[in-house]
C-alpha cells in the first residue's frame, strides 16, 4: 500500500538525520543517568531501625503538623509557594500578617499576643518548646481547620502548602513494619512488581519526552523548506493530510521504539526480581505504560513542533513548547508522587504507591485523553495550513518570520 | 566602512535580531509569574539568575547563523565586499550587546523589587551563563547546520544541571552561583566565548 511505502521512506530518512542521533543521544544519557537500575524488593525484616517515610493519614497528625509549619514560616514572615512553577518566596505585609494571625486566633486556644510572641520566640531561636504549649481548641473540626488554611494560603497567593490539595504534606512520619509489609505485599500482589517500575519508568521518560520530540518535529518540517522542495512536494497528487500524516506517525513511531527498547532492561530485571519474590511479573506492565500514559506526551510535542513550525519558522514551536515544558515539570515540585491535574507530565516519582495510583486513576485517564484530543487538533490544524499555503493561499511563513523587503 | 557597519548592524537588529529579542522580553515578563523575584535573598536571586536568566543566552545568540541559512542568500552575501565573518561578528556583537541590557535591566528590577544581592559580581555571573550555552549553541550549529539541534544541545547541557550535574560538569556547572561560587564562572565566560569565535570562523568555511 502507498501509504506504507511512504510511511517506511519517512522512517528511513529520520533514521539517516544527525538530529536523531543526537536525540537518541540525549534520551538514553537521561533514562540510564536518572532511572538507575531496579532495586531488588525483598520482605522487610522485622526489628530494623527504619522502614522510611510516609504521609499520615490521621487528621490530629495533619493539624498539628501543619500549625507547626505555618507558625515558624509566621515567625520569620517568609512562605514558601509553588502556585504554577518554582518556589516562589512570599512576604508578607503587616496587614497580611495580621490577617493570618486573626484567622489563627479561631483554631488556637490561645489569645493571639500570646500565639505572636511564641511564634517571635519558636522562629528566633528555633527552639520548639515555644510552641509546643499552642493547642488546637477541641472543638475545632478537620473540615473546618481545612477551611481556614485555605483562607491562609489564599492570602499567600496560593499554591502554598496549607491548601486543601498540599495539606497532607505536613504529616510525615515513620512507616512501620506493618506499613512497611504492606507496601511490599502491594508491589507483589497488585503491581506484580513491574508495574511498580512502569510507573518510574513513566514518570522519568514524561519528563524527557515533553520537550525533546519537538525538535525532531521542527526539523522535519523545516527540512522541505530548506530543500526547496514544498514546490515539488506541492505538485504532486498526494492530498496533504496524506503527506502530513505520513510524516507524523513516522515521527511518533521513530520516537516510542526507542523508547519501547529502554524499557526492556526494567523490565527484564523485574521479571527477575519478581520470579525471586515466588510471582509471575505483568510482562505487558510498560508497554501499557508507554502506550497509555507517555504516548500522549510525545503526541502532544510532536504536534506542537508541526502547528507553529509550519506556521512560523520553528524557533516559536521551541520556545513555547520550552516555556510549556518548564512549567509543567516545575510544577509539581515537592509532590513529585500521583500530581496529574491538567499537567502535561504526570508525575509518579516512586516505586509502589499502588493506592496512590488507584486514586489518581480516573484523572490521568482524563488528563491523557486531553492531551491526545487536543494533539490531533494541533495536527488537524497543521494538516490545514500545509494545504493552504500549497493552495497559494497563505503566505504565513513570509509575514511572521522574515521581513522581506523589496529596497534594500 | 563604519557607516556600511552600522548600516548593516541596523538592518539586521531590524529584520533579524528583533524577534529574538521579543522572546528574551517575553521570558523577561514571565518571570514573575512563576517564580519569585520579590524580597529575595542572594542566594535565591543567584538561584533565579542560574536558573532561569541564563536561558536568554541560548534565545539571543544562537539564532546567530539563521539568516543565511538558505544556501542562495549565502552565495548572495558571499559575493558582497564585506566578509560573511564581518556580518557574522556584527551580528553576535550586536545580541551581545542586547542581551547584557537586558540582563543589566533585569537586575535593576530584582533590586528595585528588594532583591539584596551583590550587583556587579552576579551581572558577571549571569552573563558568563549566557555566553556558555549561546556559544555551545553557536558551535555546534556552525558544525551541524541544523537550527533545531543547535536549541537542543544547550537545552540539554543546561537540564544536565540538575540532578547529579556537578559531578560530571565540574566548573563548567552552570548553577555555581547559587552554591555561594563566583570563582567557576570565569571558565564559562573564557569558553563560552571561545566557542563563540570559533563557531562564526567555522561557519565561514561552510560550503555554498
Amino acid at each position: 500500500m502507498m501509504w506504507i511505502t511512504l510511511f517506511l521512506k519517512e522512517c528511513k530518512e529520520i533514521g539517516r538525520s544527525i538530529t536523531y542521533y543526537i536525540f537518541l543521544a540525549c534520551l538514553s544519557v537521561f533514562f540510564v543517568s536518572q532511572m538507575g537500575s531496579v532495586d531488588a524488593v525483598s520482605e522487610p525484616l522485622p526489628g530494623a531501625e527504619s522502614y522510611g517515610w510516609k504521609y499520615s493519614e490521621e487528621e490530629d497528625v495533619i493539624m498539628y503538623s501543619a500549625l507547626d509549619n505555618l507558625l515558624f514560616e509566621l515567625g520569620r514572615n517568609s512562605f514558601v509557594t509553588y502556585p504554577i512553577g518554582f518556589y516562589k518566596q512570599v512576604i508578607l505585609s503587616e496587614n497580611e500578617q495580621e490577617e493570618i494571625y486573626e484567622l489563627l486566633e479561631d483554631v488556637v486556644e490561645q489569645s493571639k499576643d500570646d500565639l505572636t510572641e511564641a511564634v517571635k520566640k519558636y522562629a528566633g531561636s528555633m527552639d520548639h518548646s515555644a510552641v509546643e504549649s499552642i493547642n488546637i481548641r477541641p472543638d475545632m473540626t478537620y473540615e473546618e481547620f481545612c477551611d481556614v488554611f485555605n483562607r491562609i494560603d489564599k492570602i499567600l497567593g496560593g499554591g502554598s502548602k496549607y491548601s486543601d490539595e498540599r495539606i497532607y504534606s505536613h504529616a510525615i512520619v515513620s512507616k512501620t513494619y506493618e506499613e512497611a509489609m504492606d507496601d511490599y505485599r502491594s508491589i507483589i500482589e497488585n503491581d506484580h512488581v513491574s508495574g511498580a517500575y512502569a510507573r518510574l519508568f513513566a514518570d522519568y521518560m514524561g519528563i524527557i519526552l515533553a520537550i525533546l520530540p519537538v525538535f525532531l518535529a521542527v526539523t522535519r518540517v523545516l527540512k522541505d523548506r530548506r530543500a526547496k522542495a514544498e514546490q515539488v512536494i506541492y505538485s504532486k497528487g498526494r492530498s496533504s493530510a496524506v503527506i502530513i500524516l505520513t510524516r507524523y506517525t513516522a515521527i511518533i513511531a521513530m520516537t516510542l521504539l526507542p523508547v519501547i527498547i529502554l524499557s526492556i532492561n526494567p523490565l527484564l530485571q523485574t521479571i527477575y526480581v519478581a520470579a525471586n519474590n515466588g510471582i509471575t511479573a505483568d510482562y505487558f506492565a510498560f508497554i501499557k505504560i508507554i502506550f497509555g500514559w507517555v504516548l500522549p506526551t510525545i503526541l502532544f510535542s510532536v504536534s506542537m513542533g508541526f502547528l507553529l513550525t509550519e506556521l512560523t519558522n520553528g524557533l516559536l514551536a521551541i520556545l513555547l513548547q520550552a516555556i510549556f515544558w518548564i512549567v509543567s515539570v516545575f510544577a509539581a515540585n515537592t509532590i513529585i508522587v500521583g500530581y496529574v491535574g491538567w499537567n502535561l507530565v504526570p508525575r509518579f516519582n516512586t516505586v509502589g504507591s499502588y493506592e496512590v495510583f488507584i486514586s489518581i486513576f480516573n484523572d490521568l485517564v482524563k488528563n491523557r485523553i486531553f492531551y491526545t484530543i487536543i494533539s490531533i487538533l494541533m495536527l488537524f490544524g497543521s494538516i490545514i495550513l500545509y494545504d493552504m499555503k500549497r493552495r497559494g493561499r497563505m503566505h504565513l511563513d513570509r509575514a511572521l518570520s522574515k521581513d522581506i523587503k523589496s529596497k534594500s | 566602512m563604519i557607516e556600511r557597519y552600522l548600516r548593516i548592524s541596523r538592518v539586521n537588529l531590524k529584520h533579524h535580531l528583533l524577534p529574538h529579542i521579543i522572546a528574551a522580553l517575553g521570558l523577561c515578563f514571565l518571570a514573575p509569574f512563576i517564580m519569585g523575584v520579590r524580597n529575595l535573598d542572594k542566594y535565591n536571586t543567584a538561584k533565579l539568575l542560574d536558573v532561569y536568566l541564563s536561558l536568554l543566552g541560548i534565545v539571543m545568540l544562537v539564532p546567530v547563523f539563521l539568516p543565511d541559512q538558505d544556501k542562495d542568500i549565502r552565495e548572495l552575501i558571499r559575493s558582497k565586499r564585506e566578509s560573511i565573518v564581518v556580518i557574522h561578528f556584527i551580528r553576535i556583537g550586536q545580541a551581545l550587546i542586547v542581551l547584557s541590557i537586558i540582563v543589566l535591566s533585569f537586575l535593576m528590577f530584582l533590586q528595585k523589587s528588594n532583591c539584596i544581592f551583590p550587583f556587579g559580581s552576579y551581572l558577571y555571573g549571569t552573563i558568563s551563563n549566557c555566553i556558555f550555552l549561546g556559544g555551545l549553541g553557536v558551535f555546534i550549529y556552525s558544525i551541524i547546520d541544523n537550527i533545531a539541534v543547535a536549541y537542543m544541545v544547550p537545552l540539554m547541557y543546561y537540564i544536565s544541571c540538575y540532578g547529579g550535574g556537578k559531578k560530571y560538569l565540574g566548573k563548567f556547572y552552570l548553577f555555581s552561583m547559587f552554591k555561594g561560587d563566583i570563582e567557576d564562572k570565569i571558565y564559562l565566560l573564557v569558553v563560552g566565548l571561545a566557542m563563540l569565535i570559533a563557531g562564526i570562523l567555522i561557519r565561514k568555511r561552510f560550503p555554498g
